[in-house]
């Protein structure tokens, strides 16, 4: 009986692993599990492009903040400025620190909110507290991402800037680099070879693969600007993931 | 006021070594995809920001297989977990889905073994004895409200509503702005996240009492008193950190 059982469990487990990796029927694409979780392919793999620019980090002019103080993040706010007009005063707020870069590329504009939660009804109520405007990088237009390439300003009230984090490199361009296919950087996302670690098992749909370059953040040293192949995903409450797995097989060097 | 007054005096006064914090470190799983070594990466930033420079006393550190339920305060009574110490910082992996609705993952947590995962509910109310801030660094924990409803005399539990990346900067730079700078709790982190992730990152907190928001370590500033007796509301904020 104690046999059978077992059997059964083992048929069972060699039939999940053979149905997951098989193509789905009803979407021509497949599931597939991996050390990150569950992992399927909406979008077509590109054979392009095969090369693409490198750039070396030759000086950094990133931006910690605008003072020593707590900015108050938290505080309610009840001035603030439109969204449009914290643009403008995002704008003029970098031009004490040498303007907005050329490669920069308007990202978000979201008002932040604290919420008061009355556990016992569920009631919210929103109260304003900072608009925040995020600028991100864009090289040779492909998309950079990570913690890197990106100038953060919050505006408060009457347009007053509460605190601005710009991490930002400067770069030089270092020639063309060949790149691996789209497929084989797939294959290394399913194996878990991503530059970051998710801290948990996802079940992400890919819906869109492009080059681009990982950028770290604060206190981390890069020799150069790492090209990656860049998967967007949805995972299943429809948040975007975004997971890149190096594009250059580097053989040693830092890419 | 003269209550207010003690308490600062006494908050001046006190060696750094009557305070104290613990770790739980997930970081080899027996199903789950490995997290080695940056969980022990994570773990000694801690241990050196809080331990070695700020002086403050190591309450626990368990890891791996020895992680358990009850390090996460699930009791009222007898040895509490995280809340015997005034900070605690966990790095593992989060759990949400279909059967999960924001849960911390224990070691051997598998979908043969669902029942190792640490849930809201086994910790509703059970935060009062000693601690005062929590941060979950794990996907999805803070997705689930109920967390907040942990914090009956604890301050504030800071953690993640989306993915998150395993990242020991994280550390590194929270408590280089509230251990170095000297910034409220609340603003080193969402500093800290700000500067350590992406846009597809968002990261959130949830507050007891609305002073709290104020909170500084211990030996760092102003801290707000236990919201006592404990009320219905919480304070909830959350950002992407694009």
């Amino acid at each position: 009986m104690k046999r059978g059982v077992i059997l059964l469990l083992i048929l069972l487990v060699g039939l999940s692993a053979v149905i997951l990796r098989m193509p789905n029927a009803a979407f021509g694409n497949s599931f597939i599990l991996g050390p990150i979780g569950e992992i399927e392919l909406k979008t077509a793999l590109t054979d392009s492009p095969t090369e693409v620019n490198l750039y070396r980090v030759v000086g950094d002019e990133s931006i910690e903040g605008i003072g020593n103080t707590s900015p108050d993040y938290g505080k309610v706010r009840y001035n603030l400025p439109s969204e449009e007009e914290a643009v403008k005063f995002a704008i003029k707020a970098l031009e004490r620190y040498g303007g907005l870069p050329e490669d920069a590329v308007l990202s978000k504009v979201q008002t932040e909110y604290a919420e008061v939660i009355d556990t016992d009804t569920g009631k919210v109520d929103r109260k304003p507290t900072l608009i925040k405007v995020t600028f991100k990088r864009c090289i040779d237009e492909m998309p950079v991402i990570g913690p890197g390439g990106k100038i953060v300003v919050y505006i408060g009230d009457n347009g007053e800037v509460v605190d601005l984090t710009k991490i930002w490199r400067k770069l030089e361009y270092a020639g063309k680099v060949k790149i691996i296919p789209a497929k084989e950087a797939f294959e290394k996302l399913v194996k878990g070879e991503v530059i970051m670690k998710p801290m948990g098992r996802l079940k992400l749909k890919v819906t869109d693969v492009e080059v681009g370059y990982y950028a770290v953040g604060f206190g981390k040293k890069q020799e150069y600007y790492t090209p990656v192949w860049i998967f967007h995903c949805k995972d299943h409450l429809g948040n975007n993931v975004t997971l890149a797995v190096k594009a250059v097989d580097a053989g040693g060097e830092d890419f | 006021m003269w209550k207010c007054a003690i308490l600062l005096l006494a908050v001046s006064i006190l060696p750094s070594a009557a305070y104290s914090y613990s770790i739980t470190n997930i970081e080899d799983y027996t199903s789950l995809d490995d997290l080695t070594p940056f969980g022990t990466q994570v773990t000694e930033k801690v241990q050196y920001w809080l331990g070695t420079k700020d002086g403050w006393m190591q309450e626990f550190y368990h890891k791996d297989s020895s992680v358990d339920k009850e390090d996460f305060g699930t009791l009222n009574s007898g040895w509490q977990g995280l809340d015997e110490s005034d900070f605690h910082w966990h790095v593992g992996h989060g759990l949400h889905g279909l059967t999960n609705d924001g849960d911390i993952a224990l070691y051997d947590y598998s979908i043969w073994n669902p029942g190792r995962k640490v849930d809201s509910w086994m910790v509703e109310g059970k935060w009062d004895l000693n601690n005062e801030w929590v941060v979950f660094q794990s996907c999805y924990v803070l997705e689930d409200p109920n967390w907040a409803a942990a914090l009956k005399y604890s301050h504030m539990h800071l953690g993640f509503e989306t993915v998150t990346y395993i990242d020991p900067n994280l550390p590194e730079k929270f408590f280089e702005y509230a251990i170095n700078k000297n910034w409220k709790i609340f603003d080193a982190y969402k500093k800290a996240t700000i500067e350590t992730f992406g846009g597809d990152v968002e990261a959130a907190v949830y507050i007891d009492a609305r002073e709290q928001i104020n909170d500084h370590l211990w030996g760092h500033g102003y801290v707000a008193p236990d919201e006592y007796p404990d009320d219905n509301y919480v304070y909830h904020y959350h950002w992407g950190c694009e």
